[in-house]
């Protein structure tokens, strides 16, 4: 059986959960063969991991970088109809109207036959679309805001048509789109459907929208831009939604958002992730000092600067206490992790707290320490904490995403954020070791019954092939109905 | 119970402390604005918290941003019902928005910045470096026709495939690729830098060239490809320094100094120049070769180097076989006003910015950006004829000849400077007909006397300048 399986910046160009994820499942599900669509920025990045030999074809669609199919030509001819179809897209963004994500999907497929013959950029760099999108975005905000600046009608429609880059390109044929995160990696899945009625999973790991948002608000982008790109992703990420015939989030917290922006509740199932039980197995010995481990990108998501603040907090108690933090800074990212380092110079934690860096074995990063600490401020279902789980290690974690599903009552939770209710449960775990050794064999437990890769990849056997079967009641291709 | 009057707000103390601290803060940057509110006693819980979440609230795009932005504060939707008695998450930042306005009147600093002078104008100086070829003209006084022919050759060509090689670079930048950037610059300059040699050992053995001929020639070139990088990546600075020898060499020679001198100085600026352009593009990690794509890309900026470089080489010394000096000065003039050039570049990209940040919609900006345009050509034009200007009364007024050649320059000026403007716009489809204006343009240049070429190079600007407008008056050019 045949999958595609689409990627956005992530696998196998990038580290991090999702990648591993992706790489996991492929390597399990050894009876499919998969079709590989990863949405990059440039398409000349190089691959971080090797590909399993089930890995049939691998695409790459890039969204930033010039390529032939979206080669910036100066005006030729241009139809009427164009224009109408960004137009169109458009209004179905800004429009609160209920029949508005149905006038969105039919007008991104009217993009997609465009886009198609190559002229994506066409259609979007044009005037008339310009003051269009003035026009609705004034009326969008009741004609109370400021006109909106050409510079900013101009930046923002280039982006979305970079957003709309996937729709170029040609799908391979499959028996099923595997969309590994909503947003742009749906728009291949679109096609399909639109072409061959290819049934759509969407397995999200985070809330594609939501990180939009999070993201977004860091971006030096204007106001307007910001607000018009918002909302263009917000009806995208509803498409997605309701054109999946089944949504897989790895946890339940996240289907609050699904369920918010029109996902169907009977399309709904949580699939948690795995790890594997027999490479993270746990240790009977601790170290004699106390310790916290970290494991993660230094990162703001994770937070890394309320972790090192509660850590001199758990200090003044505990005046022995290390803090080993196992990662490194993401590429471009060396300013926070510079930004942490200064932090434990000015709180003289430079003895306690040690940036170790990458651990080759994941493993011994975890029975380093006596509990495993994950500060993140955002998360859908950390590896980290099933991992250490598997460990049987107690994690301290923060209430956000899946991070509370995962450790259940294996361990402590705390509000993010907050270094001094967190320095309090680390502290709580690290003087008690009667409740560390229960909590622990409680997390290895849970991770064998709920968190193993033998349960991850079953799941999703068994999904493709309800949603291959049956071929004959496939939905009739959008838009080539007679 | 009555609807509630559109006309009441019903949160009047939050709502009117935002709308204060926005009036009072004016258009400065947002999150720093302070909200003080004096009536406390009317707020409730959630007023409280739009207070102290003042920077999300007011510069969320949408309820829903809101939400994603409580939940990295640590709210949840327990919080939601404990703290607030509100079923969710979502329904809180509902409130949230009802309650704050927003702050979409106070933009983020984005009007553009003026150019930065001193940095402009010696990348000015910089991107004229070619025109330092005049030093190597002024050494060849000795040498054979065919020689100097064949060394202005390869100087051309390397003027081209410099364009083709910073062309492939800042659009690898523009995707946010650096070290791909790097990459090309690298293997680029090294490639050139050893073809370059051996073309000049080749133009040695074939015409017996003496060295103090071949030897400059080869280290002004060797300048020139490795400046590529510096400027580029933007080390304008160490390019200067490097540059300092050849300009002491320059000025040497110009007040009668030693050849040998002025070759030595060269020499040491070319090495320098290699040196910086290696040091500034280490790799740190491996990245993918050129696409056929990039290099059909880049086709038309080679070929329109090549364009330039052959007009300024043969309109400035083609015809100048016996007067290297006047060449020289008028290739020098034509430096510093391409210095001038730069300037005024910026100057109208400011402007058009500028405009676009204001104007609602494309109505009238081809109109008003064709008239920045004109402007930048015209200021160009007069910037050069007033450096053609002091250096004719300075050094060439003896020599009625001369007249002609800065008149040559005068003209080329501000086609160079519309040449560049159709160059930056990527606009691949003028750039074609240009280059091939200005090569069959370059062909027609030998035998005439230096008033004609003038006139061909007017005609040129003039028709330069009809491609640039073309290529600029859309706003979309500027994207």
């Amino acid at each position: 059986m045949d999958v595609m399986l689409v990627t956005e910046g992530t696998y196998p160009h990038a580290h991090g959960g999702v990648s591993v994820w992706c790489d996991q499942m492929i390597r399990g599900l050894t009876g499919y063969r998969f079709h590989l669509v990863a949405l990059s920025a440039t398409g000349r990045e190089p691959a971080v991991f090797d590909l399993p030999r089930n890995v049939a074809s691998l695409h790459t669609v890039p969204v930033w970088a010039n390529s032939h199919a979206a080669a910036s030509r100066a005006p030729r001819v241009r139809s009427v109809r164009w224009c109408a179809a960004a137009i169109d897209m458009l209004e179905a963004v800004f429009s609160s109207d209920s029949a508005a994500p149905d006038s969105f999907e039919a007008a991104l497929f009217e993009l997609y036959l465009l886009a198609q013959s190559g002229h994506l950029v066409e259609t979007l760099h044009t005037d008339a679309v310009a003051v269009a999108l003035a026009e609705l975005w004034s009326g969008y905000h009741d004609h109370t805001a400021p006109a909106l600046p050409l510079a900013d009608a101009m930046t923002a429609l280039n982006l979305i048509e970079h957003a709309l880059r996937p729709l170029s390109f040609q799908p391979p044929v499959a028996e099923v789109v595997h969309a590994v995160s909503n947003g742009l990696a749906v728009l291949v899945g679109l096609a399909a459907k639109w072409n061959h009625g290819t049934p759509l999973l969407l397995a999200e790991h985070g809330v594609y929208l939501r990180e939009r948002y999070l993201a977004l608000r860091n971006e030096r982008l204007s106001w307007p831009v910001k607000s018009i790109v918002a909302a263009f992703t917000r009806r995208l990420c509803e498409a997605g939604y309701r054109a999946a015939d089944l949504i897989t989030p790895c946890n339940e917290y996240n289907q609050r958002w699904e369920r918010r922006l029109g996902a169907d509740p009977a399309k709904l199932r949580t699939v948690y992730n795995g790890v594997d039980p027999r490479r993270f197995h746990p240790s009977d010995t601790e170290p004699e000092t106390p310790t916290i481990v970290f494991v993660g990108r230094i990162d703001p998501l994770k937070d890394v600067i309320t972790l090192i603040r509660s850590f001199a907090i758990v200090r003044e108690q505990l005046p022995g206490a290390r803090l080993r933090i196992f990662g490194t800074a993401p590429k471009g990212g060396e300013a926070y992790f510079r930004e942490c380092v200064e932090l434990v110079g000015q709180l003289g934690l430079e003895e306690s707290v040690i940036f170790e860096g990458q651990c080759a074995d994941t493993r011994q990063a975890y029975v380093a320490g006596q509990i495993v600490v994950l500060s993140s401020i955002s998360e859908g279902l950390p590896f980290t904490v099933l991992e250490a789980m598997a460990c049987g290690r107690p994690n301290v974690g923060t209430e956000v995403g899946g991070v509370g599903e995962a450790i259940g009552d294996t361990g402590l939770i705390v509000p993010p954020r907050r270094p001094g209710e967190l320095a309090q449960a680390c502290l709580a775990l690290l003087t008690d070791h009667e409740r560390r050794r229960t909590l622990g064999k409680a997390a290895r437990r849970r991770a064998l019954e709920l968190f193993t890769i033998e349960h991850a990849v079953a799941t999703f056997d068994t999904i493709y092939r309800d949603l291959a079967l049956p071929p004959a009641a496939a939905a009739a291709p959008f838009g080539v109905a007679a | 119970m009555s609807a509630p009057s559109l006309l009441t707000d019903p949160y009047p103390t939050i709502h009117r402390a935002f709308t204060t601290a926005y009036t009072q803060a004016r258009r400065s940057t947002l999150g720093t604005i302070p909200v003080t509110i004096t009536d406390t006693a009317t707020l409730d819980s959630i007023d409280r918290l739009a207070l102290s979440l003042s920077e999300l609230c007011s510069t969320a795009v949408d309820p829903l941003a809101i939400v994603a932005g409580l939940e990295t504060e640590g709210y949840s939707d327990r919080a939601a019902r404990e703290q607030f008695g509100l079923p969710d998450l979502f329904v809180l930042a509902d409130q949230l928005h009802k309650r704050v306005p927003r702050a979409m009147s106070a933009p983020e600093p984005r009007a553009p910045k003026p150019p930065a002078a001193a940095r402009t104008l010696l990348r000015g100086l910089l991107f004229a470096a070619p025109a330092l070829y005049g030093v190597t003209f002024l050494t060849m006084t000795s040498a054979s026709g065919t020689t100097r022919a064949a060394l202005a050759a390869v100087q051309i060509l390397a003027w081209g495939y410099g364009q083709g090689i910073a062309h492939l670079a800042y659009a690898r930048l523009g995707s946010g690729e650096r070290d791909a950037a790097r990459q090309v610059l690298r293997n680029g300059t090294l490639w050139a830098l050893l073809t370059a040699t051996g073309l000049f050992g080749l133009i040695e053995l074939l015409f017996a060239a003496p060295a103090r001929v071949a030897a400059p020639a080869a280290s002004t070139l060797g300048f020139c490809l490795a400046a590529v990088p510096a400027l580029v990546l933007g080390a304008e600075y160490a390019l200067a320094a490097a540059l300092a020898p050849a300009a002491l060499a320059a000025a040497s020679s110009l007040l009668g100094g030693s050849p040998v001198v002025a070759a030595l100085g060269v020499a040491a600026s070319a090495a320098a120049a290699t040196a910086l352009a290696l040091r500034i593009t280490r790799l740190h990690t491996t990245v993918a070769p050129l696409t056929r794509y990039e290099l059909r890309c880049a086709a038309p900026h080679v070929l329109s180097g090549l364009g330039t470089g052959a007009l300024v080489t043969l309109v400035l010394a083609g015809p100048t076989a016996g007067r290297g000096p006047a060449a020289l000065h008028a290739a020098m003039v034509l430096t510093l006003a391409m210095g001038a050039g730069e300037w005024h570049a910026r100057w109208y990209q400011h402007r058009v910015e500028a405009l676009l940040a204001v104007i609602a919609g494309p109505a009238g900006f081809p109109r008003r950006a064709t008239a920045f345009l004109a402007i930048a050509l015209v200021r160009q034009t007069a910037s050069t004829a007033a450096l053609a200007a002091v250096a004719f009364a300075a050094f060439d007024r003896a020599e009625p000849d001369a007249m002609g050649l800065y008149l040559c320059a005068v003209a080329l000026a501000p086609g160079l400077l519309a040449a560049l403007f159709i160059r930056s716009r990527n606009a691949t489809a003028v750039l074609w007909p240009t280059a091939l204006t200005l090569l069959a343009m370059a062909a027609a240049v030998p035998e005439r006397n230096a008033a004609a070429l003038a006139a061909l190079a007017a005609e040129s600007a003039v028709w330069l300048a009809v491609r640039a407008a073309a290529a600029t008056s859309r706003p979309w050019a500027h994207l």
